[in-house]
């Protein structure tokens, strides 16, 4: 396994090197470089997947080079090989192949073409070098890698105001969560003298009962360590209260939407908490938390996604969503669950985003999705294909989002009906906002009066991606319920295999049954009250929406305002933090510091001798005068002693 | 060892000297010869310490190349040379700066640019010898001479402002210097040696070491500079012209954190561990306020001076930490040692960074005549190879993973978790707020729209300063992907440094 990891690992970068130094590479030069460079890793990630599926294999760990090594402890750079590096690895290269070889088409004709696959191989690899590490030092260079390419795509127009601002927004909230990580990595190596993933497991039961000492308190190691942790999965993976950064994201070009923002940079978050589960199991009232952050992140965030017009913001506040229910799987310990259900929603997502794409590109850059309509006839293969991704989405019994995503919400069905409630309440708004769009831009009357034109729909490398991704859409979260879920794919990399073994004896049985079962379920109601009222409320009596939100003014501007985030994060953050800068630098450094100390001492100086220089007259007498007094002084002073 | 029996080290300080004053005879009118043998001179300076690295033995912590000779004999003062892993990390790092700056100069034209080179590489010598002296009188004259051509450099070639700023950098250094001076002299009497290792053997009371610990504190602090006494640093650099704030920043203040590793950690291990919980608040407030006043900045290069400070709290409390390990366990010591070698990493990847940043600004300056933010629009739209290169150093200011300027705060950050979790927390807020000054400089600066005619006709970078910032950039990227590769040079010297602090009292 170990050449073919590096393989895989490094082609992109090879790639994105190669893109560099060729400095006046024509486009489809550039193009065919990019997509051989992923295309042989997605090859080689494919291959690997299929041989893990038919038979489990034992982990594999290797050390590609020493980082820095002192007095026995080690910072290593290395790979390690499970069942779970090879499904991240095979989503990842997959979706980042076919949004390569869309995007040949979608920037075709942007100036800096060359410059954009730079960044999506160096993304791509970075991306790897997270999934492929077996050391938490890997994770955090990695994490930080995956933030630049997100950053530097995001800002890619970047003579475009909006566009740089939301790069840096995403940058520096993305470094808050760092905080979080990089001290729970530090903390990690502190308290076990070792950074691989594997010496932490193994020093795992020493370290339950431990404590550190925070200001005086006395706080249990574990839990304390995952929740710094976590505070960087929360971020990368837009969890409330560190998610305002992915709306604006989609400033970038939407290739980058599906890519980074929906598919596979925002789940490096879940990856890491499953990747660290024997940690998770460990660490109590933090689980409570994460479950409760992902709950509501799940609920309120696709709330908000109900008010957008934007046809990107409102599949972004999907995206969040869809990550609340991951996040809520990893809270309750079904770390797997949330693994299959980030695998199929990659696929979903990343159609959705692709599908939103074409629908822009054919629009002229309009995104409102209300002054769209009758695109079915326009471009049919899109509808057809986002109608595939919408209902997987939805969660429709047989599709791909069916079976991840109910799998989660049973999980709650039997022990925690406040987020069992919560989840079957966000099928509804889910089945709302996907039924929005899906009528608005494809169903009614054509006003933007788009032309069918041959060229763009039936562009090949714009098709072929929708075609290829729409496959695993629909079909691969029932192709691989049974074999990766409950036949022990992941063993030996997630600790959650006994529960999932019971729960599927308990309330699974098998996938058929799952699905059959599933169309009695509260859940299916739910979903189909969903698009019952979706049609009523945006396709037969579609000014509805807008009477109550005419009649609610002030609960259609909270959700317009996301809970108050918006105005927190580009208004309140920003000019405290700039005022705050200011008046240190003014008050403090400039004029107590600089003025009153540095120059006041030299003023002072300055007002003593010249103070001193008037009793330097010149005159002899003046002299001999203080002379004489002095002498007379002197004297008196001794002959008293 | 093929090159034992040359004088290496004197051969590396007196060939950029004795250059410097020989370019002053050079008719300045000449000025391609002038650029070309300054060059020259400096490469061949950095080829010296080049041979140096390779005949190094990163085994051991004894004092290499030596070079003894009796100056004043009545005295015991010595002319006594020689490097252990410290030293050479920054004679590299002095001499790799100085020739590329001397590179970048081939762009610029100026009065009497035999002068101008020649001072920077006198400053070289100057520098090579602070970092090579063994003998405390020599380290002082070093130390003291190394002011003066910046001060000509600064006071000539500067700003309008340059009278004020040159005066405030001289008297303010000047200040701490004497201090130091005397408490070398009260160690020379106690030791009854000027060698410098000698030092590390003297029992000293706790009352002596306070008050030898603070005047090198100031001297060295002053250097850095620490907060508070930072604020003839951003003056200095508003004033200098681009190539001298280049050496300052990337050379100049790394004396400051030399010196204390030479002398205050060895020396007065029992001061700094008494004064430690006044001396670490420091350091975070060079990390923190600092960072928080480079963000209002509103002059670029002020900005970078101020982010300047504020990484060298990371140096500072690297360094200062080690004092915590005094009569603790083996583990905290080798985490110790991690934070220094953490502060010198800093130092290095610091001087690397901030040379790029500085060079860039002044490739901006040289086109657009203002370093005002607000004067700046757009320029990655007229010049994207720059623009990029811009990005990366002020990405690599940031403390971005895969450069050099990530390593050494994980480092510190490691020695910091160690003491005690709030220092952590504190310092690591530099995540933020780095990323928060950098990226928007960046954001204002290279993004959006073209909106002055300066901008707008600036001519794109030339091979002369193309170069300089290529080579530093790879250089960032090499140590950031494997920095072992320095970190090995002062091993065993960082080790034995720590051995010395714990063993002694």
């Amino acid at each position: 396994m170990y050449w073919q990891s590096i393989i895989i690992i490094f082609s992109p970068l090879v790639g994105a090197i190669t893109l560099l130094l060729k400095n006046k590479s024509t486009n489809i030069l550039s193009s065919v470089i990019a997509n051989l460079a992923i295309g042989i890793s997605m090859l080689l990630s494919l291959w690997l997947f299929i041989t893990y599926l038919s038979e489990p294999k034992v982990s594999e760990s290797y050390l590609l080079y020493t980082w820095y090594a002192t007095n026995g402890y080690s910072f290593e750079i290395g790979l390690l090989i499970d069942s779970l590096t090879i499904i991240m690895s095979f989503i990842v290269t997959f979706i980042s192949f076919f949004v390569h070889m869309y995007s040949i088409a979608y920037m075709e004709g942007d100036s800096s073409f060359r410059r954009f696959f730079i960044y999506t191989n160096f993304f791509t690899f970075s991306m790897l070098f997270i999934i492929f590490s077996n050391n938490f030092l890997q994770l955090f260079i990695g994490w930080e890698l995956v933030g630049l390419s997100s950053y530097l795509l995001i800002g890619f127009w970047y003579n475009k105001a909006s566009a740089v601002n939301a790069n840096l927004k995403a940058f520096v909230v993305n470094r808050v969560g760092d905080i979080g990580l990089l001290l729970g990595v530090i903390l990690v190596f502190v308290t076990t003298n070792s950074l691989n993933y594997t010496e932490f497991f193994n020093k795992l039961p020493l370290l339950v009962d431990s404590t550190i000492n925070l200001l005086g308190f006395k706080i249990d190691l574990l839990p304390f360590t995952a929740l710094l942790l976590f505070m960087g999965a929360a971020a990368k993976s837009a969890q409330i209260p560190l998610h305002f950064w992915l709306p604006d994201s989609m400033e970038g070009p939407t290739p980058i939407s599906a890519l980074i923002h929906a598919a596979t940079m925002v789940t490096a978050g879940i990856f890491m908490v499953a990747r660290l589960s024997p940690l998770y199991d460990l660490s109590g009232y933090v689980l409570s938390l994460i479950l409760a952050i992902g709950v509501s992140t799940a609920l309120f965030m696709g709330m908000v996604a109900l008010v957008q017009n934007d046809i990107k913001r409102i599949i972004a506040y999907s995206t969040i969503s869809q990550l609340g229910y991951m996040t809520a799987a990893l809270g309750a310990s079904y770390y797997s669950f949330a693994i299959y259900h980030l695998l199929t929603h990659a696929f979903f997502k990343a159609l959705l985003f692709l599908c939103a794409g074409s629908i822009i590109l054919k629009c002229h850059h309009e995104q409102n999705i209300t002054k769209m309509g009758g695109l079915r006839k326009v471009m049919p293969i899109t509808f057809v294909t986002f109608f595939i991704a919408g209902i997987s989405l939805m969660g429709f019994p047989s599709m791909s989002g069916f079976f991840s995503k109910d799998l989660i919400i049973d999980i709650f069905k039997h022990n925690n009906s406040l987020a069992y409630y919560s989840l079957i309440l966000g099928i509804f708004i889910t089945t709302l906002y996907t039924c929005k769009i899906f009528i608005k831009v494809f169903l009614g009357n054509n006003q933007l009066k788009v032309k069918k034109r041959l060229d763009l729909e039936h562009n090949d490398a714009l098709i072929i991606p929708l075609i290829v991704l729409a496959i695993p859409s629909a079909f691969i979260g029932w192709a691989l319920f049974d074999s990766v879920l409950f036949n022990n794919f992941f063993q030996e990399s997630i600790t959650d295999n006994i529960r999932t073994q019971q729960f599927y004896i308990l309330y699974i049985k098998d996938s058929v049954s799952f699905l059959l079962h599933s169309f009695t379920s509260l859940s299916f109601i739910v979903l189909v009250l969903g698009i019952i009222t979706s049609y009523f409320l945006y396709y037969k009596n579609d000014d509805f929406p807008k009477k109550i939100s005419k009649k609610y003014p002030s609960l259609h501007n909270i959700l317009l305002n996301e809970y108050g985030f918006t105005n927190l994060s580009n208004i309140v953050i920003p000019s405290y933090f700039k005022r705050l800068a200011n008046m240190v630098w003014m008050k403090s450094d400039v004029n107590i510091i600089d003025n009153f100390f540095v120059n006041g001492t030299a003023k002072l100086v300055a007002f003593i001798s010249l103070k001193v220089r008037v009793i330097q007259t010149g005159y002899l007498y003046h002299y001999a005068f203080t002379m004489i007094i002095g002498l007379l002084l002197f004297l008196i002073i001794f002959y008293n002693l | 060892m093929l090159y034992l029996d040359i004088p290496l080290l004197s051969l590396l300080i007196w060939t950029p000297l004795i250059g410097g004053v020989l370019l002053l005879f050079i008719d300045q009118k000449n000025d391609q010869l002038i650029k070309i043998s300054g060059f020259t001179i400096s490469t061949v300076t950095l080829f010296i310490s080049i041979v140096l690295l390779i005949n190094f033995d990163t085994s051991q912590y004894l004092l290499q190349f030596n070079e003894k000779h009796i100056w004043i004999y009545n005295l015991d003062i010595n002319y006594h040379l020689a490097v252990d892993g410290f030293s050479l990390l920054f004679i590299l790092l002095t001499t790799t700066v100085t020739s590329l700056i001397i590179l970048f100069n081939f762009s610029e034209s100026r009065q009497q640019n035999n002068k101008y080179i020649a001072l920077f590489l006198i400053l070289e010598g100057l520098l090579l010898g602070v970092f090579c002296a063994f003998d405390s009188i020599l380290f002082y004259i070093f130390f003291e001479a190394m002011l003066i051509p910046l001060f000509l450099i600064i006071g000539i070639w500067g700003g309008p402002n340059r009278v004020y700023a040159t005066i405030k950098f001289f008297i303010y250094t000047l200040l701490g210097s004497v201090l130091m001076l005397v408490a070398l002299l009260y160690l020379s009497f106690k030791a009854n040696s000027f060698y410098i290792l000698d030092y590390y053997n003297l029992v000293l009371s706790l009352d002596t070491q306070i008050l030898i610990f603070l005047a090198f504190l100031i001297a060295f602090g002053i250097k850095v500079p620490m907060w508070p006494v930072h604020t003839w640093l951003p003056d200095a650099h508003v004033e200098a012209p681009s190539s001298g704030s280049v050496i300052l920043a990337a050379v100049l203040l790394k004396v400051g954190g030399y010196g204390m590793i030479r002398f205050l950690l060895p020396i007065t291990p029992d001061a700094g561990f008494y004064l430690n919980n006044f001396l670490i608040p420091l350091s975070l407030v060079a990390i923190i306020y600092i960072s928080f006043v480079a963000i209002a900045q509103q002059d670029m290069k002020k900005l970078i001076a101020y982010s300047s400070i504020a990484h060298m709290g990371f140096v500072t409390l690297g360094i200062f930490l080690v004092f915590n390990t005094i009569g603790q366990a083996q583990d905290i010591q080798n985490i110790s040692h991690i934070g220094l070698q953490g502060a010198i990493m800093q130092m290095l990847s610091h001087g690397l960074i901030s040379a790029g940043l500085f060079i860039c600004i002044g490739i901006i300056y040289s086109r657009t005549k203002s370093r005002m933010i607000d004067d700046q629009s757009g320029i990655g739209q007229v010049m994207p190879v720059f623009s990029a290169l811009m990005m990366f150093f002020l990405l690599a200011n940031s403390g971005l993973p895969g450069t050099s300027g990530f390593v050494g705060e994980f480092m510190v950050l490691i020695a910091a978790i160690k003491n005690n979790i709030m220092y952590a927390v504190l310092a690591s807020t530099t995540l933020v707020l780095a990323a928060s000054y950098s990226l928007w400089l960046g954001k204002r600066v290279l993004f959006g729209e073209v909106n002055n005619d300066n901008v707008a006709s600036m001519k794109i970078l030339r091979f002369d300063e193309f170069w300089p910032l290529l080579i530093l950039a790879i250089l960032v990227i090499l140590i950031g992907i494997k920095p072992d590769l320095l970190l090995n040079i002062s091993e065993e010297s960082s080790m034995n440094m720590i051995k010395i602090i714990t063993n002694k009292y």
